[in-house]
């Protein structure tokens, strides 16, 4: 067996065990990209990614990082300082857990003048709200929504409102950190227009241009609130959704429409 | 490829040397290009900045940091090259190769845990 001497352990072990590790780690990698879009792993993705990136974690410490091969004593100081930052990073998220959530008091004063909202009609175009709209928004709307917290959901799982009414819809933004809007869509059409609403771009508030939207709010900061007025669409079922970047998988709704 | 390039100056061979320590240096760098595509296709297009929200501080706080560390790297095995021409290299046995590998292992390392918390669990948990 042809092996390279080095200095303070043992020898290192062929190129072809190199070639070897290598290979399997392509391997783990080339599995874990698969398995990413796999409906029926959903739940157990999160530990399989975790079990997965350990052994190629593993893999390259011992062989390519010689760990394997070299005195213990740097094994030790490799793994101890490992399970220091892991110590660190797991009391730091306790504190998170523990402390209570505080949202940022400025904001909220600042969105009672701001209900000059984009206000869409039923036939999906945008027109920005003049002051006939700003008059017709009672103070007290018809609908009220918001996110869970600083979570990525909605607090209504569903709406209901009867078809043709004058309907004022008003997001209170509880979360401390993230950006939401509320777009109602056609039926199974808010994956594809939260999707769509990526390549929108921040500057027209992530909503994408499409004729299966039927109303929206602007891109509502937390700490504040928007209305949106609208004419309830014919009866039926209906999507609402927050097309914000990455929150429309989970942040959504059903939105009823009795006759 | 780090590994052949060390596995080659330990036993003499300069030549290989080259060649490997070369292609890891192109590598690193490619991987450095993939990353200024896709930090410009974020922020351009998809309107994806460090001050977007939480996911774009902490992407572009992880990936940003480790393209430096590769940076780094690569300029280290790029000089490990020049120094290869003038043969201190093969005298002292490897050490400074095995202390690059060293390095650059543990920067790839890093990047199996940055690409499975941000890539795959930081996408998929939305």
């Amino acid at each position: 067996m042809e092996t390279s001497p080095h200095i303070g352990g043992g020898a290192h072990p062929t190129p072809k065990t190199y070639v070897i590790i290598a290979a399997l780690l392509a391997i783990i990698t080339a599995i874990e990209v698969y398995i990413f879009y796999i409906e029926a792993l959903k739940d157990v993705l999160i530990p399989l990614f975790i079990v997965l990136s350990m052994v190629k974690f593993a893999m390259v410490a011992m062989f390519y990082m010689h760990l394997k091969f070299d005195e213990r004593l740097f094994s030790v100081f490799f793994v101890g300082g490992l399970l220091l930052a892991t110590a660190v990073i797991l009391a730091l998220m306790t504190l998170f857990a523990l402390l209570p959530d505080r949202p940022s008091s400025g904001t909220a004063a600042e969105s009672q003048s701001g209900h000059g909202e984009t206000v869409v009609d039923t036939h999906g175009e945008t027109t920005p709200s003049d002051t006939a709209h700003t008059d017709a928004s009672p103070d007290v709307p018809t609908l009220e929504i918001g996110p869970v917290a600083d979570s990525l959901m909605f607090n209504s799982e569903t709406l209901t409102v009867s078809s043709g009414a004058e309907v004022v819809l008003r997001f209170t933004n509880s979360a401390t950190t993230q950006q939401h809007n509320w777009v109602l869509v056609q039926d199974g059409a808010k994956d594809e227009i939260a999707m769509a609403g990526l390549t929108a771009g921040a500057a027209n508030d992530w909503v994408p241009e499409d004729t299966r939207i039927i109303a929206q709010t602007r891109l509502i900061a937390p700490g504040e609130s928007g209305d949106v007025s609208f004419t309830a669409p014919s009866a039926g079922t209906y999507q609402f959704v927050c097309t914000f970047p990455g929150h429309g998988a989970t942040m959504f709704g059903s939105f009823q429409v009795n006759p | 490829m780090m590994v052949m390039a060390y596995s080659n100056i330990a036993k003499g061979n300069v030549k290989n040397f080259r060649i490997w320590i070369l292609c890891t240096a192109i590598l690193g760098a490619t991987f450095l290009g993939f990353q200024i595509f896709e930090f410009r296709d974020f922020a351009v297009h998809s309107g994806l900045t460090p001050r977007t929200n939480l996911f774009g501080s902490s992407f572009f706080t992880l990936t940003g940091f480790h393209g430096a560390h590769v940076t780094v790297g690569v300029i280290w095995l790029v000089s490990l090259f020049g120094y290869s021409f003038k043969g201190d290299l093969t005298r002292e046995g490897g050490l400074s190769v095995d202390l690059a590998a060293l390095y650059w292992h543990f920067v790839d390392i890093v990047w199996i845990v940055i690409f499975t918390v941000i890539y795959l669990i930081g996408v998929s948990a939305g």
